[in-house]
């Protein structure tokens, strides 16, 4: 059973990160219900391994590595109820007029983490390779990749409306 | 634009959960937290327990308000009950002990609820709460009786438990003087929250477990009274009468009493569950009236919203003969069934549905003005569904 001082920081960091489960489950499912179902069944499958987490430092990316399984499940689940779920995507109260998060959304799994957990999320390289279980230098490369693909899209699509 | 703008544009635009989702991740942080404790505090009544069946031989009685939750029992028949069960449990059950020299010891209990700050559910049992015996009546109490006007002859609900009742309408039938006590522990048909609020029922559903013991579980109207809606808990309470019903015939006449004694009430903590809610729009028709149609689904209960965008919704001319129907159902095809009439308020017509226990991701709504003499089947099949996603 977790002591109670594990307990608080679990409580604690999962306040602290919620938002970036949501943004990791939702950029994964592209649906804000399923992504607010998959950060819950991470949250509930963390706590019940607590004691077996070695560090509490390493709780945050344990959520996110959570969140992530969670999200791949969901996915396994609609492929196999093919299921037709629509794009939903909560964007913030300043959105500017493009939403790149709609364009990093539709490009490959493996550029499209890094990029969020890069830029949105300011984890370091080190901590995304972590998390992700990869060399440090894939995840510079799909980082700098998935900029630059990302970037041409959005190219492509404001081609197509001019 | 250049990859630096690109990388702070992904910043800025980072998408915001809905406010629902905070609350919902802390209400289930505290849960899993509070389930801890409890399962300590579950640890030591249950070391009690054992305490007590060497002692005492209460076993039965104990094991099963703490033990068995009575939505597994009730979901027996019903599929939405067992989805709940598992949030239903509480976290701690505080029985009450009712003593009668009739009845003994009576053990009444909440077992277990279901709150999601919309609906409640809440399942109970009350332990030997019922006891009858033969009655002759002496002259003093003779003249304190009422003569009845009720039929002599009683239905009998069970025959292996209501001998007395058998033998009373024998009695009756061959003028024959005899009489009856009933001692039972009755439920209030009102259960109220913190500060007096009254939650007014729904509907109960009373079954006998394996043990013979009854059991009931009480639905509340969805959505509760505004101030019950989105508590962190519901402190509820659900009175309990003690009732004595003395009948007496004397070969000619039928003579009735009662007694009627309010003792402590079943109490329970409710904490309010990290439940779902999906939110589905859909825009159709009513008889050319076009209609914005919004949904709010739990696995209890669906509340639907249509709300006609030009004017109020017309109230039928002959509401005895005609008549709103809306015919719910969702992607795998299951029907939902509609807790009442609905209210028609200005531009607004708000129906609720009973849940199935699972959240659906679209519901298609047939929407058509029904008379008696229609052949609803064909209505149906005529009515092209309006779809909310």
């Amino acid at each position: 059973m977790p002591s109670e001082e594990r307990k608080a920081w679990f409580a604690q960091t999962v306040e602290d990160k919620k938002h970036t489960l949501y943004r990791v489950a939702l950029l994964m499912l592209k649906s804000s219900a399923d992504a607010q179902d998959a950060v819950s069944e991470a949250v509930e499958a963390t706590f019940r391994r607590l004691d077996r987490l070695r560090h509490d430092q390493a709780l945050p990316s344990y959520l996110v590595r959570s969140t992530i399984n969670a999200s791949h499940a969901v996915l396994r689940r609609r492929k196999r109820e093919t299921a037709t779920d629509q794009p939903e995507i909560h964007l913030s109260p300043h959105t500017p007029e493009t939403p790149v998060w709609m364009y990093l959304s539709g490009i490959k799994e493996k550029y499209r983490l890094p990029l969020m957990l890069r830029f949105s999320e300011n984890m370091t390289e080190a901590e995304i390779a972590a998390l992700l279980h990869l060399p440090r230098g894939t995840v510079s490369s799909h980082i700098s990749r998935g900029l630059k693909i990302l970037r041409e899209e959005m190219k492509k699509e404001e081609a197509g409306r001019g | 634009m250049d990859e630096k703008t690109l990388a702070h544009l992904i910043f800025e635009q980072r998408p915001l959960p809905p406010q629902a989702f905070d609350q919902r991740i802390t209400r289930q942080v505290n849960r899993l937290v509070r389930e801890e404790q409890a399962m300590k505090k579950k640890i030591s009544v249950l070391a009690l327990c054992v305490i007590l069946i060497l002692s005492l031989t209460l076993f039965g009685a104990l094991a099963e308000l703490l033990g068995l939750n009575l939505f597994e029992v009730f979901g027996q028949s019903d599929k939405r009950l067992m989805e709940l069960a598992p949030k239903a449990v509480l976290t701690e059950v505080s029985p009450v002990d009712l003593t009668s020299s009739e009845l003994g010891t009576v053990r009444a209990g909440i077992n277990s609820a279901y709150y999601d700050g919309q609906s409640l559910l809440v399942a109970y049992s009350i332990q030997n709460s019922r006891f009858m015996e033969a009655f002759t009546p002496t002259e003093e109490q003779l003249a304190r009786m009422q003569k009845s006007q009720n039929p002599g002859i009683i239905m009998v609900q069970d025959p292996q438990t209501d001998a007395l009742i058998l033998e009373w309408n024998k009695a009756y039938q061959e003028n024959r003087p005899f009489g009856f006590a009933l001692h039972e522990i009755n439920p209030s048909d009102h259960t109220t929250a913190q500060g007096g609020i009254d939650l007014p029922a729904s509907q109960e559903s009373i079954t006998t477990g394996d043990d013979g013991q009854i059991y009931r579980i009480r639905e509340y109207e969805s959505p509760l009274p505004k101030a019950a809606q989105d508590q962190e808990a519901l402190d509820i309470a659900i009175g309990l009468f003690q009732i004595a019903s003395y009948r007496y015939f004397d070969g000619q006449d039928v003579y009735e009493a009662f007694e009627r004694k309010e003792s402590a009430p079943m109490q329970a903590k409710v904490w309010r569950v990290d439940a779902a809610f999906r939110e589905l729009k859909g825009e159709g028709a009513l008889e050319g009236l076009p209609l914005s149609i919004s949904a709010q689904a739990s696995a209890v209960s669906i509340h639907l919203t249509l709300t006609s965008k030009e004017g109020d919704i017309p109230i039928l001319p002959h509401p005895q003969d005609q008549w709103y129907g809306l015919y719910l159902s969702d992607e795998s095809g299951r029907e939902y069934r509609a807790e009442g009439a609905g209210e028609i308020s200005g531009p607004q017509l708000a129906v609720s549905f009973e849940g199935t226990g699972q959240i659906p991701n679209q519901l298609f709504l047939k929407l058509i003005v029904r008379s008696e003499e229609q052949d609803i089947l064909q209505a149906l099949a005529d009515t092209a569904p309006i779809t909310l996603e």
